[in-house]
């Protein structure tokens, strides 16, 4: 790979990278301290009223969800956080091709002594490279807001029985509100699965845009069939969770592979299932990839649409800037 | 340097250039004419590797254009039709990014050309002016000595000073032994820095000259009393004569004037004045000027 191409390519993304670097780190980091601010107790006797079809929607148990571990996790599928990690990945992968065509500076970079397909893999390391640092950065966010944040945990005043480990709440009583830190409970190494499950994403997201962006002449078109695949996934995956019948989309949407909270919870279960392949997914009554094995479909896929990309960009005509 | 054999582009149904085959030798400054939509960018852009060739090849510095294009850009310098450089670059930054891309490419003397235009190189590219965008462009592609310049419009937006330093590098380029392939509407820039010109039409070559014999044909006109003495042998390959009324006269001399005019001074010939064809009439044969139909 070129070093000047990557340093141009650098150059060009700094300005969205130092964006979404301070999005993501001020969300998550908010994300994470509003975690503190309701005691998990609390959530308890929300899910005893909540329908039992709300369930359907998460890839694990409610009440698991409910746990700070399963609510600081569900920071990594929030729509802000996940919108963020789309943008840079669309964004940046759309320029590779159609975005350095439209602004007419392709003509110039190939007209000089390097391969095209140098010219496309100095841009996609860099925006790879971009993807890991940003999920990074959230994992580092997380771990600095588990380290300052305290939790408000409210509990009942106990009578100890004399010579018995045992204590009795008085819930007729007042309870006690108290201030405990969230790193007595959490630790952010707990978190990696789902850290790694967000690269996955954001790695096929440059692949997916830098392929498109290879096939096509206008960035604004690609950025539209980027944006328009993204919704149509999501769409896909709500379809398949909200109805029995139309299970089978789960199947055909990108987002099934990513399932932070359940990558967490296997993890953190010390379940088996969590390194294998393929796992039977009970909830779901369907077979679907484990953890190790959607990360890694995801990064197979991702690879194989920059090899395509790659073949398409060294045999295509380059149009003459407008 | 260039050498094409039936190459030719297609686009769909349109054919952008018809099958062309071109020879252009180490050292000389080849002008390519033609008027927009003839063809002469799609000729460079093939050379160049940015479109797939519809059929024939094409070789420069004897490597093929389709199987060797990295060796064929290490024997180019490009300067493209409105340069579009990377606009959140200052001036220094971009010769700075050529000049590193490149194993051949020189900085200290990019930034010696940019001088010599007269360039800031303060700003960004995109608070430059085209024509400062197409100064900068130029002290890119001037700074390589790579063995081919192929310059596309390359005085496009400049003004007549600038026009004449351009002018200066590709002699210079020449004299160093650079080849050039100097595509240019302005027929009177071409004809001062080609050796050899080829005109496009329609995306067919329809015509080469070399400059020098374009520059030994001369138009004379005079009125005549009696008629012309008999002309030598040697002069009639380069001289017709065509009769008009009232006396006049006109001969077109396609070489040496000299032994024209030592004929001519036995002749009764008042009213006398010669002038030369010149690129533009060779260039009005082939298109189309003024409402004119080409012959």
């Amino acid at each position: 790979m070129n070093r000047t191409l990557i340093t141009k390519s650098i150059r060009e993304g700094s300005a969205l990278f130092a964006a979404c670097s301070l999005g993501l780190i001020a969300f998550t980091f908010f994300r994470v301290w509003i975690v503190g601010r309701f005691d998990s107790n609390r959530f308890k006797q929300l899910i005893d009223i909540l329908p039992k079809d709300w369930d359907r929607y998460t890839s694990v148990d409610f009440t698991w969800l409910v746990s700070y571990l399963g609510r600081v996790t569900m920071t990594l599928d929030e729509p802000m956080l996940l919108m963020m990690i789309a943008l840079w990945g669309i964004v940046r992968g759309s320029d590779v091709v159609s975005g350095e065509l439209g602004r007419g500076t392709l003509e110039i970079v190939l007209a000089q002594p390097i391969r095209r397909s140098n010219v496309y893999y100095a841009h996609v390391f860099v925006s790879l490279f971009g993807a890991l640092i940003l999920t990074l950065l959230v994992w580092g966010t997380m771990a600095v807001a588990i380290q300052w944040t305290m939790i408000k945990e409210s509990t009942f005043p106990a009578i100890k029985i004399p010579l018995t480990n045992y204590a009795i709440p008085l819930t007729f009583r007042e309870p006690i509100e108290s201030w405990v830190a969230m790193r007595d409970y959490l630790n952010a190494i707990m978190f990696w699965p789902g850290i790694v499950n967000l690269f996955c994403l954001s790695a096929f997201f440059v692949a997916l845009t830098s392929f498109l962006s290879a096939c096509d002449r206008y960035r604004w078109r690609t950025l539209g069939v980027a944006v328009g695949f993204y919704f149509v996934m999501a769409m896909l995956k709500f379809g398949g969770l909200a109805t029995d019948s139309l299970r089978f989309l789960l199947y055909f949407t990108i987002f099934h592979l990513y399932e932070p909270e359940l990558q967490v919870r296997l993890y953190q279960d010390g379940d088996a299932s969590f390194w294998s392949l393929w796992r039977w997914n009970e909830k779901l009554s369907l077979y679907e990839l484990g953890p190790c094995g959607a990360n890694i479909l995801l990064l197979l896929i991702s690879t194989a649409l920059i090899i395509a990309g790659v073949r398409i960009f060294k045999h295509r005509d380059i149009p003459a800037p407008v | 340097m260039i050498h094409t054999d039936g190459l030719s582009k297609q686009f769909g149904s349109f054919v952008a250039l018809v099958p062309c085959t071109l020879n252009v030798p180490r050292g000389e400054v080849f002008g390519l004419l033609g008027p927009n939509g003839a063809g002469k960018s799609t000729l460079i852009r093939l050379l160049m590797g940015f479109l797939q060739p519809t059929a024939g090849s094409a070789h420069v510095n004897n490597f093929d254009i389709v199987r060797q294009t990295v060796n064929v850009k290490s024997s180019v310098s490009y300067l493209p039709s409105s340069p579009k450089l990377f606009r959140t670059m200052s001036g220094h930054s971009v010769l700075r990014f050529f000049a590193r891309i490149r194993r051949d490419g020189d900085l200290p003397r990019a930034l010696q050309i940019a001088k010599r235009l007269d360039l800031n190189l303060r700003p960004w590219v995109a608070f430059m002016s085209t024509g400062m965008r197409q100064k900068l462009a130029i002290a890119a592609t001037f700074s390589v000595r790579a063995p081919l310049l192929i310059l596309d419009e390359p005085t496009e937006n400049l003004d007549p000073t600038v026009r004449r330093i351009v002018a200066d590098l590709v002699r210079e380029a020449r004299a160093d032994g650079q080849s050039v392939l100097f595509s240019s509407h302005v027929l009177s820039e071409v004809e001062e820095v080609a050796d050899r010109v080829g005109i496009l039409r329609s995306g067919q070559l329809v015509h080469e000259q070399s400059v020098s014999s374009i520059r030994r044909t001369h138009k004379i006109h005079a009125t005549i009393q009696g008629s012309l003495p008999p002309i030598d042998d040697n002069l009639t390959p380069i001289v017709t004569i065509e009769f008009q009324s009232d006396g006049l006269v006109r001969l077109n001399v396609a070489g040496e004037l000299a032994p024209v005019l030592k004929w001519l001074a036995a002749a009764n010939l008042t009213d006398m004045h010669v002038e030369p064809v010149g690129l533009s009439a060779v260039y009005e044969r082939f298109h189309h000027v003024a409402g004119t139909l080409p012959s």
